[in-house]
């Protein structure tokens, strides 16, 4: 039977537009670096004129043969790292390194890379990408593609270099960054409310709650927001999600001992919900294993909404789904498409899915959106959707009661009390206000003390709901100006109070 | 001795006492004293940090020396973004990123990104070079061009700095190049861009700078219109101030200067290039403040192709005044910077180069300082 083959050059293609952005690209470099045993990786990216980007680990290196192998055929095979081994710190492998490495040429032409392993061997290369690769791949030029295999670039080794000068690790250094790179980048500084980015984190994240949507802030914000919310970093602290919903993640996440540093300052994820009035609902889904196909999918996560108020950034509402806590995509503000118009409650709920095994085979292959249609994902789509439906949006419903329930509470006692201050400036009488039972009428009792007015029982009032604490106030005033013996009086009382009441209420 | 310097393998330049002799005893203290004229009269709100520029290379020691003494400030959001640089690789600016963040750094050819032609540089409307062109191909020369182009615009908008350290460490004067040179091209450039406007001081230009200049003596190969024009301006100096004859017998033995081109070569190279510094700033409508004119330190490093000797010059710089748009075409420099120019002429030749030797730096402690310099260096990069 003959076979379906695909051509050389799709492969070719892929290595020029597999990613939506550069940090799609730079986050491929940070996995390689994980799965390396790296404590650090570090991106550089010549900020504020972006002339050239690098990424730096200090794991354990390569050696010259698996970079050739790599070069010479094995880029995007998933066998290239010929002994997989355990990690440090429990880590999981997250096993990209290949098709990653040329993830950079959407954004440079040229790049060197350097690598030097424990025992202090290694080597650095200049790989050079061919210009114009997509054109003479449409039309077969020679230069390109041959009968046997499609290149789409060389290297050469720098036989020249001294290697005790490296530090351990791989480098990537691209400088022949295309100018589109360079001028988005350098433009971006011009956003509406761009600001200097600080070294501190939190400080970051404070800026970035204080816009509607990132691209306020430019591309060099976003580049930071997309590699903080994808990279297997922690968070700022245990309590950024609130209910102490990602304490066991805060707690592995350190244990693995890697930092992502972007020119000088430490990412963190960019989850730091707090000091909201209305509180948050906070829900954990725990760790669940589901079985389509036969094909184990195992994950756990949370969804936390910040009651009342939408979250800011617009980047930070929806769901993130990890696989081996790398984010694949962003933050889906459809909520992996539920199907339910939640209104704007669906503007206050963040939440992280935390797969740690399957649904890799639902990846798409830029590793930034799924098959949507895959059983994994599916499975997991269902579940999450019968949480949303079942407990977080009802949960939401019953605060959004308790807090208007208590708004109202708020409003009647100031309302009880401007109305007798209100009542005690027209009588000049002290006039305490209560409520009584079921009572229909005002009730208006000379004591000791002054005056005391009950007022009538609210549904008791034939009348729309909203305005029914109005007419009680208006009812009282009526009845203590009808206290006065004088008409002319009765009248002044009564217009002086209205007035007054309706000036504050 | 003039050798053409390669490093000794496994040498550390940045751990040379020597080398930190110049930069605790010489730069330090200039920079220190420019920090306050700087603000000098500036209510505490308005006060400016001090902008710099480099050739820092990847300890980026001197930038750090300058934090830790606190001349250098990062901005609120812990960044050196007043702090510009130039190395020579992408790899290098990676690195001295990654030493003092928030720097400015320039990846490339100093002499080559300032002296590239740029046929827009008068215009006063800015042209977007990184835009992408309608009539050539997306490929690797059109691009260099493109980045080229922007990067050169983009350093000359980094302009004017209160400090400027051009640490060549190596020769002012290639053989290869096209005389005058490239390097005094370059500065020609360099003290022109000086006088552009600043925005933190309402646009005004600078009224002065601090000068660090370095270069080895030499090369062994000089040529010969490098070593007439450096004669020329003693020449120069002596016919206009008789006085100078005797003070070049006292310093050297000799009064004639091509005696002492050909007999004393080192002690020619160090008294003309101070007077080509000065001839290139007055050119540019700058001066050196005669207050303390040109300090010259010196020592000598070995290499693995024989010891060479290294020559710092530090000075302040003023603005002419009145300013070159203030004075007619063609006139003489201001009086102010022509007497002044007189009187660092004669420093020069009275005020000996402070020699710097095993024995001088072990009269200062330098170490610890070096060692605290250090250790705010892993601060910003623990990796290290």
């Amino acid at each position: 039977m003959p076979k379906i083959l695909v051509h050389e050059k799709a492969l070719a293609h892929l290595s020029r537009g597999l990613y939506r952005s550069p940090a799609s690209a730079l986050r491929e470099l940070v996995s390689n670096g994980w799965d390396a045993n790296a404590t650090t990786a570090r991106i550089t990216t010549n900020y504020p004129n972006f002339f050239q980007l690098s990424v730096d680990d200090n794991g354990d290196g390569f050696s010259r043969n698996d970079f050739s192998r790599l070069m010479g055929g094995g880029i995007g095979n998933s066998d290239k790292r010929p002994q997989q081994r355990a990690l440090i710190n429990d880590r999981p492998v997250i096993g990209r390194l290949g098709i990653g490495m040329l993830g950079i040429a959407q954004i440079c032409g040229a790049f060197t890379i350097t690598s030097k392993m424990k025992d202090g061997t290694g080597f650095r290369a200049r790989v050079n990408l061919y210009d114009l690769l997509k054109q003479k791949l449409d039309r077969d030029d020679p230069e390109v593609v041959t009968a046997k295999e499609v290149d789409v670039g060389t290297y050469e080794f720098d036989e020249k270099f001294d290697l005790s000068r490296a530090k351990r690790g791989t480098s990537i250094v691209a400088d022949d960054v295309h100018p589109t790179f360079v001028r988005a980048f350098q433009q971006s500084l011009q956003a509406p409310k761009f600001k200097e980015p600080p070294r501190d984190w939190r400080k970051a994240l404070e800026v970035f709650s204080s816009v509607h949507t990132i691209q306020e802030l430019g591309d060099y914000w976003r580049l930071l927001w997309e590699l903080s919310a994808s990279c297997p970093i922690p968070y700022v602290s245990s309590t950024a999600v609130p209910n102490g919903l990602v304490r066991d993640e805060q707690e592995k996440l350190e244990s693995y001992n890697f930092k992502v540093i972007v020119d000088g300052i430490e990412l963190h994820k960019p989850v730091w919900l707090k000091g909201n009035p209305g509180g948050y609902t906070a829900r954990p889904i725990p760790e669940e294993r589901l079985t389509p196909y036969g094909n184990t999918v195992r994950f756990h996560g949370y969804i936390a909404v910040q009651e009342g108020i939408q979250l800011y950034p617009d980047e930070l509402r929806g769901l993130l789904v990890r696989i081996k806590n790398v984010a694949i995509g962003y933050y889906d503000p459809s909520m992996l498409d539920y199907r339910y118009n939640e209104g704007p409650r669906s503007r206050w709920l963040t939440g992280e899915i935390f797969v740690t095994e399957g649904l890799e085979d639902a990846l798409n292959i830029d590793r930034d959106s799924f098959n949507r249609f895959h059983p994994q994902f599916r499975a997991i789509q269902e579940y999450v959707h019968k949480v949303l439906q079942d407990d977080v949006f009802p949960a939401v419903y019953k605060q959004i009661d308790v807090r208007s329930n208590a708004r109202a509470e708020v409003r009647r006692v100031a309302r009880t009390d401007h109305l007798s201050k209100v009542l005690s400036s027209v009588t000049a009488e002290r006039v305490a206000i209560k409520r009584a039972g079921s009572r229909k009428e005002v009730v208006v009792k000379k004591s000791s003390r002054g005056i005391d007015v009950s007022l009538p029982a609210e549904e008791q009032l034939p009348t729309k709901k909203t305005n029914r604490p109005l007419a009680a106030a208006i009812l009282a005033i009526f009845e203590l100006a009808m206290k006065e013996s004088d008409p002319q009086r009765k009248r002044e009382v009564f217009r002086e109070a209205l007035l007054e009441l309706l000036a504050k209420w | 001795m003039v050798t053409n310097g390669s490093p000794i393998q496994g040498f550390k330049f940045e751990d040379c006492l020597l080398k930190h002799y110049v930069r605790t005893q010489g730069w330090l203290p200039l920079c220190r004293a420019r920090k306050l004229k700087v603000n000098r009269g500036v209510p505490e709100k308005l006060r400016r940090r001090i902008r710099y520029f480099t050739f820092c290379a990847v300890g980026a020691i001197d930038v750090l020396m300058l934090d830790v003494a606190k001349v250098l400030r990062p901005s609120s959001g812990d960044k050196f973004n007043t702090v510009v640089f130039f190395d020579k690789d992408a790899d290098a600016v990676n690195e001295t990123q990654k030493r003092i963040p928030g720097a400015i750094g320039f990846p490339g050819n100093f002499t080559d990104v300032v002296l590239a032609i740029d046929p827009d540089e008068d215009m006063h409307k800015d042209r977007d070079y990184l835009a992408p062109p309608n009539d050539e191909t997306d490929q690797y020369t059109t691009r260099k061009r493109q980045l080229t182009l922007d990067q050169r615009r983009k350093f000359i908008r980094t302009f004017p700095f209160d400090v400027i350290n051009l640490d060549l460490e190596e020769f002012i004067f290639k053989p290869n190049d096209p005389f005058p040179g490239k390097v005094v091209n370059a500065l020609r450039k360099v003290f022109e861009w000086q006088r552009l406007p600043l925005p933190q001081l309402n646009d005004a230009p600078l009224e002065g700078f601090t000068l660090m200049f370095t270069t080895q003596i030499g090369p062994p190969n000089i040529s010969d219109e490098y070593v007439n024009m450096l004669r020329e301006y003693l020449v120069h100096n002596l016919e206009a101030d008789s006085s100078l004859g005797e003070l070049l017998q006292t310093k050297t033995g000799v009064t004639d200067v091509d005696a002492l081109k050909s007999n004393q070569f080192p002690t020619f190279f160090k008294l003309g290039v101070p007077k080509l510094l000065a001839s290139i700033l007055l050119e540019e409508d700058w001066f050196v403040d005669s207050t303390i004119g040109v300090r010259t330190y010196e020592f000598v490093r070995e290499s693995a192709s024989g010891p060479y000797t290294i020559l710092h010059f530090v000075m302040d710089i003023v603005r002419q005044d009145p300013p070159r748009e203030r004075r007619a075409p063609n006139s003489e420099p201001s009086a102010g910077a022509a007497t002044a120019y007189r009187d660092v002429a004669r420093r020069i030749f009275e005020v000996p180069e402070v020699q710097v030797t095993d024995s001088t730096v072990a009269a200062v402690e330098l170490k610890p300082t070096l060692e605290q310099i250090k250790a705010r260096r892993r601060l910003y990069y623990p990796e290290e």
